[in-house]
């Protein structure tokens, strides 16, 4: 039974751990950071899988420890207002810098997506990040970011259409 | 237009493909896990060797092959000594652990298995009489002795029914009918011992012997074959049923009961639904018209009964048929206590319920 639950673990890990790295990396732009909350977040669910309390979905488990490990951080580091950044979803998206890189660069593409979707309004960000970049479908991005369904999807649609907007694409196309 | 809808999707398909080339340094990666893993209690544990001494020592196998050696090497002396050992003794741990179970595996055919196991039984009421002779049975002695007799009782009856498979119902009805003259006649002697004024206790060889009577008993079925059956219950779950001694004290009568019961002690329903009762048969003159259920509550039995009529009246009754609860009946309510784990034992037919007519214990 007990290795059944760290082969879980394990097997949960290599599917997900960089999704998470990514996740924290691009928020908090510090790697060491967010190899700590990385760590931390898996300590979390294999202090819950130990327990043997019931994970309905190990990845939006995941998001969201993470998230809310994000949110921590930044009410110790930064001098945000808490209450206004989660008021307002308002977890910023930072281009890390080259020392944050060590096997493979941030390319121009990728720098500058994540500069636009830092460029949304905080609403969409986080739908918008998870559902480009981690594939999450509109479900699961409901779990971790606790709103319905509907909402995400309208979120996404309209998040997608702000960024074509702000990446000048929507410009590109008129003309 | 097709062209520049392409090349947005380029732009943007690039991006996400750079933002997911972020990833940890497999020795980051692996840092991560090595760091949470050991945390846990399931690291891989050493398997110990089966040839080292202790495994060995934690082999059955073992265990007897060194008892039998102990028992050769301290020698024949001892196991005299061990055989008269009574519970309490220093060697009375040999003599049920190590030497009868040694003796009860030499016995190969069921008859001769279910013999010895009697004469274990046997074994245990005589330990349990000379105990309380000298009035050294004390209520850890009387345990040990339930526990093992419930050891006997589940070797018995798989050799009772090993036999019956051999269709040999006279050796069965023979060996039944042994331990059950057995079984009385010790209790009937260590009742007498335990309460020698006591002249309100029933006399639990007649018990026994009356089929009609709500002690313990052994049943010997229609065809005789079975054995140890707790006609209370009214399964087959022999395993479950041990014949044991076991005093109860209704302390706040100050009545002292000795009663033969058919199971473990920690089996308090079965233990008790075989006591000695006078109790039922009060709360059967109250509500012969009516219905009377046996209920357990924080180890204790009652009768629940209720008469046979529309809005009519009920009770609750402790073993001893005194009134410990009442039930009205237009108005609902319950006073006193109100026993939830029950079982009916008598319902009169026909009777407004719409129940079967039952009579559990032929009272009359």
């Amino acid at each position: 039974m007990e290795n059944n639950i760290t082969d879980t673990f394990k097997k949960t890990y290599e599917e997900y751990s960089d999704s998470i790295f990514r996740f924290s990396l691009t928020r908090v732009s510090d790697r060491e950071q967010a190899l700590d909350i990385t760590q931390e977040t898996f300590l979390r669910l294999w202090k819950t899988m130990s327990e043997k309390k019931p994970i309905k979905n190990s990845q939006a488990f995941l998001f969201t420890i993470a998230k809310h490990l994000i949110i921590d951080w930044y009410r110790k580091k930064k001098s945000i207002s808490l209450d206004q950044m989660i008021e307002n979803e308002n977890i910023p998206f930072d281009v890390p810098d080259e020392s944050s890189f060590k096997v493979i660069e941030l390319g121009i593409e990728g720098k500058n997506l994540l500069s636009k979707i830092n460029d949304l309004p905080p609403i969409y960000r986080d739908s918008i990040y998870l559902r480009l970049v981690e594939d999450l479908p509109p479900k699961e991005i409901s779990e971790i970011l606790n709103v319905s369904v509907n909402v995400i999807s309208v979120r996404i649609n309209r998040g997608l259409e702000e960024l074509k907007k702000i990446t000048g694409y929507e410009n590109e196309k008129n003309n | 237009m097709k062209k520049i809808i392409d090349m947005e999707n380029e732009k943007i398909n690039n991006g996400i493909k750079e933002i997911k080339n972020i990833k940890m340094t497999p020795s980051e990666r692996a840092a991560i896990l090595r760091n949470i893993l050991p945390l846990s209690d399931t690291a891989p544990k050493p398997i110990p060797s089966p040839f080292s001494f202790y495994s060995l020592l934690k082999q059955h196998s073992f265990q007897y092959v060194l008892a039998s050696l102990l028992v050769l090497i301290v020698g024949g002396g001892t196991i005299a000594t061990s055989q008269k050992s009574l519970p309490g003794n220093v060697l009375y741990p040999l003599k049920v652990n190590f030497l009868e179970p040694i003796n009860s595996s030499l016995n190969f055919s069921p008859e001769t298995k279910a013999k010895y196991e009697n004469s274990l039984v046997k074994e245990r009421l005589l330990e349990t009489e000379t105990l309380a002779r000298q009035g050294k049975l004390d209520s850890a002695k009387e345990k040990q002795i339930n526990e093992l007799l419930s050891t006997h009782t589940v070797a018995f009856n798989k050799a009772i029914n090993e036999l019956k498979k051999t269709d040999q119902k006279e050796q069965i009805t023979n060996i039944t009918t042994e331990l059950q003259n057995q079984l009385s006649e010790n209790t009937k002697k260590i009742v007498a011992m335990k309460n020698p004024n006591d002249t309100e206790l029933l006399d639990p060889t007649e018990d026994l012997n009356n089929p009609k009577n709500e002690i313990a008993k052994i049943d010997l079925s229609k065809n005789g074959t079975d054995s140890y059956r707790a006609i209370k219950d009214g399964e087959s779950d022999t395993s479950s049923a041990t014949p044991s001694i076991t005093r109860k004290e209704e302390a706040s009568i100050g009545e002292k009961v000795f009663s033969v019961s058919m199971g473990n002690p920690s089996q308090n329903k079965k233990n008790m639904s075989l006591s000695i009762n006078k109790g039922l048969r009060k709360v059967f003159a109250l509500y012969k018209n009516g219905q009377i259920s046996e209920c357990f509550e924080n180890g204790k039995l009652y009768y629940s009964a209720s008469l046979n009529a529309y809005d009519g009246e009920g009770g609750t009754f402790d073993s001893l048929g005194t009134v410990v609860g009442k039930y009205q009946g237009f108005t609902g309510k319950y006073t006193g206590i109100s026993p939830k784990n029950c079982e009916r034992i008598y319902v009169i037919y026909p009777n407004i319920w719409g129940l079967e007519g039952l009579n559990k214990y032929n009272l009359e």
